[in-house]
């Protein structure tokens, strides 16, 4: 019966190590929630921008209660993505903030939809 | 005279100590939505030697529209800017400036950010030219766009980069446009 209620247990106990990443993955998954329905909460576009959320994702946001990411948060997979994985960035990150790669990786996730490709 | 406008005070003191000087605190704050008729150039000079303790530099403030594209980084560095100010843009050009430049100073070390000469990448007055000459336009011209009708190209607007999509500032003679990143990796290829 104890299997039934919590099977992951006894594997855990063979894998500490995974059990104590989940559980920071479920830790910054909180914060990472915790922080975006703060930014709902601003109705911000200019915020929300900077944390590529859409005008429609926020109105969803505004609307959600944390207690609704509860399953999600404890499930242990990360429910953000890196913003900043390319090695050139990583490396001005550490030593030369201000480089374009740096801009770049910022500027990719602000929506930009009204902005045009070009005029051809 | 400064103790009396809190909100000149408040705002303008935090602009001078982004740099910027009393020229552009006064065109900022002269806005209707902001301190309006009772900013004077007077008002602004005297805000910006409480937050600074010296006097403004006088002069012409800088209009060359050339100078944002000299160098990758000052592209990338201003197209930052504006695309911040894009977002805020319901809040009107002032209000968009303070915040977008409020951002990217934080962003660039804040108080401690500056080179050695004191000044950013792209200065406080550089930024504020940028957003006054470029927002209004670009409301108006991208909004002509959507419902099919001409409208005059803004000397410098936002563009998507042709490769990754992120915004990126363009002159008017330019149709299309590629970020430096991609541009840079673009040439590594074809060498």
């Amino acid at each position: 019966m104890m299997a039934t209620k919590n099977p992951t247990s006894d594997i855990f106990k063979l894998l500490p190590e995974l059990k104590a990443l989940q559980d920071q993955v479920a830790q910054a998954n909180r914060a990472v929630v915790a922080l975006i329905q703060s930014v709902a909460d601003l109705d911000d576009p200019g915020i929300a921008a900077l944390f590529g959320i859409s005008p429609s994702a926020l109105t969803d946001l505004r609307n959600a209660r944390t207690s609704s990411f509860n399953e999600a948060i404890q499930s242990g997979i990360p429910l953000f993505t890196l913003r900043i994985t390319d090695p050139s960035v990583l490396s001005a990150l550490r030593h030369n903030f201000g480089a374009e790669e740096v801009f770049q990786a910022i500027m990719s996730t602000i929506p930009s939809q009204e902005i045009p490709r070009g005029t051809r | 005279m400064a103790r009396d406008n809190p909100l000149a005070t408040l705002v303008g003191g935090e602009l001078a100590r982004m740099g910027a000087r009393s020229a552009t605190i006064y065109s900022i704050l002269k806005s209707p939505r902001l301190c309006g008729r009772k900013m004077t150039n007077a008002l602004a000079r005297q805000v910006y030697l409480d937050a600074t303790g010296k006097s403004s530099h006088s002069g012409l403030l800088p209009s060359s529209t050339s100078w944002y594209f000299d160098g990758s980084r000052r592209i990338m560095h201003a197209s930052f800017i504006l695309a911040m100010a894009w977002a805020w843009r319901s809040l009107g050009p002032e209000e968009a400036f303070i915040r977008s430049y409020a951002v990217y100073w934080r962003m660039t070390g804040g108080q401690h950010g500056a080179d050695k000469d004191g000044a950013r990448e792209i200065p406080a007055d550089r930024a504020w030219k940028l957003v006054q000459d470029s927002l209004l336009p670009m409301q108006n011209w991208v909004e002509a766009k959507s419902k099919g009708h001409t409208a005059a190209t803004p000397v410098i607007r936002l563009l998507r980069c042709k490769s990754c999509s992120v915004p990126i500032i363009a002159s008017n003679s330019m149709l299309s446009v590629t970020c430096p990143v991609c541009r840079k990796k673009q040439d590594k290829k074809q060498d």
